[in-house]
């Protein structure tokens, strides 16, 4: 594989040195078309997020009450939140602890639940709709609810703990289990993945499953050596977008928690909201976006690299 | 045009133009950005066609119906002004305001009270309204309560016309008292007999478990704010020079333990999970599950409305050797600099804060004007419920309101009220929740002195 990518190089180099290959008039138009179909989101990309994005990470080098001008202070911001911050290290512990605990469990539920209704269960569609219904519901209804699931006193989830002679803890009202209580809370979306699992698995040929059930594979071995690697790209796919979403973790803490108690719950985005809305510290919260980003693209690009190793695309051969 | 004849460098040239005007049109101010005002141009008010907005938080029906109400005065006197309000939910209210202020479109007025007027005047962001009430014969300062415009004057100068007030009190239920053998509260805050100790036993009186199931069904008490209680007992957040932090003094220290007892020893106050479990503190009161809570007057409206609730008010509970202390949040409205015309908006400013302003914050909206001879006369004292509103009124000399420093909201809301939380949870000793908050409010105190 590596001396065919050297030649496709060399071939690609050797054009590229000629005079460009000039493109037909079809093709012109075609790309042309392209650009008007894409123009109103790249627009919105440029004005709406990349704008700002740049914008902040000016603004992170400035102290910005907003009604004065920003200060120029330089990396101040970075060096306070990296050595004088103790709420931000609080944040990122919470936020990464989320990360840990939520990404995977969720990741197995949701392909559990996936292969569950990939079976041909009568009413699966309806048990599909079900599950994937949480997805749909406002992230604000879903925490009023919660607060009620999770009320120590009246909520439903000690009322059933209570059957069995134990007392619940009080979750969302005590430091050491709010964030366990966010986490569990978390699964109850699991139906997003589901989806995207179940599509990938309707996408697995079943001639595979045949072949594999000829040469004597059990049902073990057919998940292991068929469905898991087939379904792996989407896997990778699900685990980055999860991995993304949750260092986000913001609504259901600032309405259920507020980020309590004693800062048990303030992940990272509900600190730089409080920084930049609530304290209208913006030239610092700035800093944190661009921490929180960084993270993020860092953790990102390392999962994306570690998939050479375990991430199966169909055509490709040797080690990936 | 075919799109064949549509060059590629015609293309990116209309691309830009489209992606230039939309920058254009979404940095642009959407009225104008005088900046100046009439009155630092010594301009004087002409009868051109003006627009004014008075900016304000709360969408409740009856705010928005009084806010309107005031809008058509403003244009009855002067015809060619077209006066409107702009109301949004609370938690909006900063960044609607900065943002508007910011973009060069301030409103003509905004309301503030004690969270937002130390952080506006803060950012040097509004007009002192002196000036323009010493220029103007139709106004003076003396019809409100001389506290509240003393505890408003900041370095000689005032930002905030007042509007209403709102003084804590303890809010009783009658009927509660009248089962537990208990009689009414006294009325007067000089009344030492009406102290914590009492207090405390009045709360254990009221609490019971009426069905005899081991859980407590009645709450002798509720405290929804623990900073009046810290000033009564002679303590506050900051110290003396507001340099830092004042919570560590005896004073504050044994304040915030006897709030922490409340629940954690003496079971007189519910948790915070049966509070949320059951709804608001006034949602407790109203269902006979809380026999006394503290609030300011907003309490007083939407209590009338409940049929059948025999409630009455009493003054907070003096601490041993401290003086009385009424507690009070008050509020009222401001012009921000850069406002299209000064002096438009001290003529809204003053409809706004005028005697008919004044009795509909009394008779519609419940809290006690900030005018002392209505909220003195028929309009609030006179109303029959509760019997004794004078506690309300009587509590002007003492008053007091929580510091005036710009950062306040962020040492409370940052640095004190989560270590608070869970001393007040009981997972923390409150003298480990105050040493963990010091250094938090003593580096934002740094921080805003310049230190």
């Amino acid at each position: 594989m590596g001396s065919s990518q050297a030649q496709v190089g060399q071939a690609v180099g050797s054009t590229a040195a000629g005079k460009r290959p000039r493109m037909s008039g079809i093709a012109r138009k075609e790309a042309i078309a392209g650009y008007i179909a894409i123009s109103p989101w790249l627009l919105g990309f440029i004005i709406f997020q990349l704008a700002p994005i740049l914008a902040a990470f000016y603004i992170s080098s400035t102290e910005w009450r907003i009604l004065a001008a920003p200060e120029f202070i330089g990396m101040q911001n970075f060096d306070k939140l990296l050595f004088g911050d103790d709420l931000f290290w609080q944040s990122i512990k919470v936020t990464v602890i989320y990360v840990i605990f939520r990404v995977p469990v969720s990741a197995v539920l949701s392909l559990a639940l996936a292969l569950l209704m990939n079976q041909q269960l009568a009413g699966r569609r309806l048990f599909r709709t079900i599950y994937y219904l949480p997805a749909v519901i406002p992230l604000v209804a879903v925490s009023m609810m919660w607060i009620w699931i999770f009320n120590p006193e009246y909520g439903v989830l000690n009322s059933f703990i209570r059957l069995f002679g134990i007392e619940g803890p009080q979750w969302i009202h005590s430091s050491r289990w709010a964030l366990p209580a966010l986490i569990i809370m978390s699964l109850w979306q699991v139906g997003t993945g589901m989806v995207i699992f179940l599509a990938g698995l309707q996408g697995i040929p079943a001639h595979l499953y045949e072949a594999a059930t000829i040469d004597g594979a059990n049902t073990w071995q057919r998940f292991l050596k068929v469905t898991l690697p087939m379904l792996s790209p989407v896997v990778l796919f699900a685990l980055v977008m999860n991995v993304i979403g949750s260092f986000q973790i913001f609504t259901q803490a600032y309405i259920m928690t507020q980020g309590g108690p004693g800062n048990a719950t303030l992940f990272l985005v509900l600190y730089i909201y409080r920084n930049a809305f609530e304290w209208f510290h913006m030239g610092y919260a700035s800093a944190l976006a661009w921490v929180l980003f960084l993270v993020v693209l860092v953790i990102s690009l390392a999962m994306l690299r570690s998939s050479e190793h375990w991430v199966h695309y169909e055509g490709r051969t040797g080690g990936a | 045009m075919t799109a064949g004849k549509l060059s590629r460098r015609h293309f990116l040239k209309g691309s830009a133009l489209v992606a230039g005007g939309a920058l254009m049109a979404a940095c642009a101010p959407v009225a104008g950005d005088s900046g100046a005002t009439a009155a630092d141009e010594g301009e004087s008010m002409s009868e051109e066609p003006v627009e004014l907005v008075a900016q304000y938080w709360g969408t409740r029906p009856e705010f928005i119906e009084d806010r309107e109400i005031m809008a058509q005065r403003m244009t009855e006197k002067f015809p060619n002004v077209t006066a409107s309000q702009n109301s949004v939910p609370g938690g909006q209210y900063g960044e609607k305001v900065l943002t508007a202020i910011a973009a060069g479109t301030p409103p003509d007025t905004m309301q503030l009270n004690h969270r937002w007027e130390p952080f506006f005047r803060g950012q040097e962001a509004l007009l002192n309204v002196i000036p323009f009430a010493d220029a103007d014969d139709e106004f003076t300062f003396d019809v409100f309560y001389p506290r509240i415009i003393e505890l408003g004057t900041n370095e000689g100068e005032l930002v905030t016309v007042p509007r209403g007030w709102n003084p804590f009190v303890i809010y009783y239920n009658r009927a509660l008292f009248a089962e537990a053998g208990l009689d009414d509260l006294p009325t007067s805050w000089e009344n030492d007999t009406w102290n914590w100790d009492s207090f405390l036993e009045t709360a254990r009186a009221l609490t019971a478990d009426s069905d005899g199931d081991g859980r407590t069904d009645v709450y002798g008490m509720f405290f929804p704010y623990w900073y009046p209680f810290l000033l009564l007992g002679g303590g506050d957040v900051l110290s003396d020079d507001q340099k830092s932090s004042g919570l560590d003094s005896p004073e504050a220290l044994a304040a915030l333990q006897w709030l922490a007892d409340l629940r954690l020893t003496h079971n007189v106050s519910p948790s915070p999970a049966e509070i949320e479990g059951l709804g608001s503190a006034q949602d407790l009161f109203t269902a006979g599950r809380v026999a006394m809570f503290t609030a300011g007057a907003w309490g007083i409206g939407a209590l009338t409305r409940v049929e059948g609730l025999d409630w009455d008010v009493g003054p907070l509970p003096r601490a041993a050797g401290q003086p009385p202390v009424g507690y009070t949040q008050y509020y009222g409205h401001g012009i921000p600099k850069g406002t299209q015309s000064a002096d438009w908006s001290w003529e809204y400013l003053k409809i706004i804060s005028d005697e008919e302003s004044n009795i509909t914050v009394a008779q519609t909206i419940g809290d006690v004007p900030a005018m002392s001879h209505i909220a003195e006369s028929e309009y609030f004292a006179g109303l029959p419920k509760p019997p004794t509103r004078q506690v309300f009124i009587d509590s002007a000399p003492h008053m007091q309101v929580w510091p005036t420093i710009a950062p306040i909201t962020e040492i409370m809301s940052r640095a004190i009220t989560p270590e608070l939380n869970l001393a007040f949870l009981g997972e923390k000793s409150v003298e480990d929740a105050v040493a963990a908050a010091g250094p938090q409010v003593d580096e934002i105190l740094a921080g805003f002195w310049g230190n």
